[in-house]
């Protein structure tokens, strides 16, 4: 089972929350290729969202080239683009952007980050 | 003594319909159900699943039970004024099964959205295919053209009186797959009780009844009425006989999806997938 989690008190937007989510998951393959996500009025209902975040989350995994959208058919996987070093770099430095947000509205310091990021990296292998 | 005796037997009726649909769920009958949809009822989910099931069977019965009491209006009022009585007959007639339908969709509007406010979701969506199979969804549509095959048939024929338009039919196989769409859609965008586990499962097998109920529902009053077009475009003899037993048929297999039907949500094939 593949979840995604909105944390209201967090400083980031529901928006982006849901899309970074939604976005490693199909990056890291949770989400097959193929797969359909689910409609923007399922979802917004499940997690207690505006329709319309949510449907601007799946408009820029469209963007990323992540999803397909279709009227008809719905949102569809269509898996991890091939990227170029400098779009991959490009990607990484967003992240640790958005992180370094996180950070900053816990009052941590990214040396605490760095910690925390290793141990995340060691506990995953 | 006549008003008397018909809010007696209307009173009679009633009871006799909401006794069975509104006594307690039993423990024979919460095995029954955990065995049909293929899930354990644990101690710990026991008691929010017994209340939403006989929440759930308590309005379909009500419903029910009000649309016997309007089908047997005409009688009431045949002693009174029996030329308003024949008026509304053919439209009071296909009232308990419309009632019926109606009080499966009404059972599942009055669901509670949330149990928390836990914002954590399954990315796999929900599909009504998870809870019914595609066959009984077909059944109900295709009671839509055949409805409108009789009535087409039967307008040429000039069949069907005043007020029992060939008509009829059709526009109640089409509120039929109406009233199940609106049921379906609102059962499947329902947020789950849990995005994960045990809560989970038995959500998504009380959804399945909710299905079940509503979709039998709605195939039992498109299917009768479009029986009973079929049946206007007939000459009285041999083919009434079919056309009773094809009545039964749909009736037979509205209480069969209802009460009997297996389901089991987590192991629909394109959930495996």
């Amino acid at each position: 089972v593949n979840l995604v989690s909105i944390d209201a008190a967090s400083p980031v937007p529901p928006f982006e929350q849901l899309r970074a989510q939604l976005a490693a998951l199909v990056r890291t393959g949770a989400i097959r290729a193929g797969a359909k996500l689910p409609t923007v009025r399922q979802l917004a209902n499940d997690l207690g969202l505006a329709k319309n975040t949510v449907a601007r989350a799946y408009a820029a995994l469209e963007q990323e080239g992540l999803v397909r959208g279709d009227r008809r058919l719905g949102t569809t996987v269509i898996g991890a683009p091939l990227r170029s070093p400098a779009q991959r770099a490009h990607l990484v430095r967003e992240a640790a952007r958005r992180f370094l947000l996180e950070l900053e509205a816990l009052n941590a310091t990214p040396d605490d980050g760095v910690h925390a990021l290793l141990r995340a990296a060691g506990e995953t292998r | 003594v006549g008003d008397a005796g018909s809010a007696l037997f209307a009173l009679l009726v009633t009871a006799i319909i909401l006794v069975p649909g509104l006594r307690p769920i039993t423990d024979a009958m919460l095995t029954r159900w955990s065995l049909r949809f293929d899930v354990v009822v644990d101690s710990a989910n026991r008691e929010w699943l017994v209340s939403r099931l006989r929440r759930a069977r308590a309005v379909r019965w009500i419903a029910f039970a009000a649309g016997v009491n309007i089908s047997l209006l005409p009688a009431h009022l045949s002693a009174i004024d029996p030329g308003i009585a024949s008026l509304i007959s053919p439209w009071t007639s296909s009232a308990p099964i419309a009632a019926a339908a109606l009080g499966a969709l009404l059972a599942e509007l009055l669901v509670v959205q949330r149990a928390d406010s836990a914002r954590i979701a399954d990315v796999a969506p929900r599909r009504w295919r998870d809870y019914i199979g595609i066959g009984w969804i077909v059944a109900v549509l295709m009671t839509i053209p055949l409805a409108l095959i009789a009535a087409v048939t039967a307008t040429a024929g000039h069949h069907g009186g005043r007020w029992s338009s060939p008509w009829t039919g059709p526009v109640l196989a089409i509120g039929a797959a109406v009233l199940a769409a609106v049921g379906l859609r609102r059962i499947v965008d329902r947020p789950p009780l849990a995005a994960s586990g045990q809560v989970r499962l038995l959500d998504d097998a009380f959804r399945a009844d909710g299905v079940h109920h509503l979709v039998g529902a709605s195939l039992a009053l498109a299917g009768t009425a479009a029986v009973d077009t079929v049946l206007l475009t007939m000459s009285p003899g041999g083919w009434s006989l079919l056309v009773g037993l094809a009545r039964i048929l749909v009736l037979g297999a509205w209480i069969g999806l209802a009460r009997d039907e297996p389901w089991n949500v987590a192991r629909v094939p394109w959930r495996q997938a």
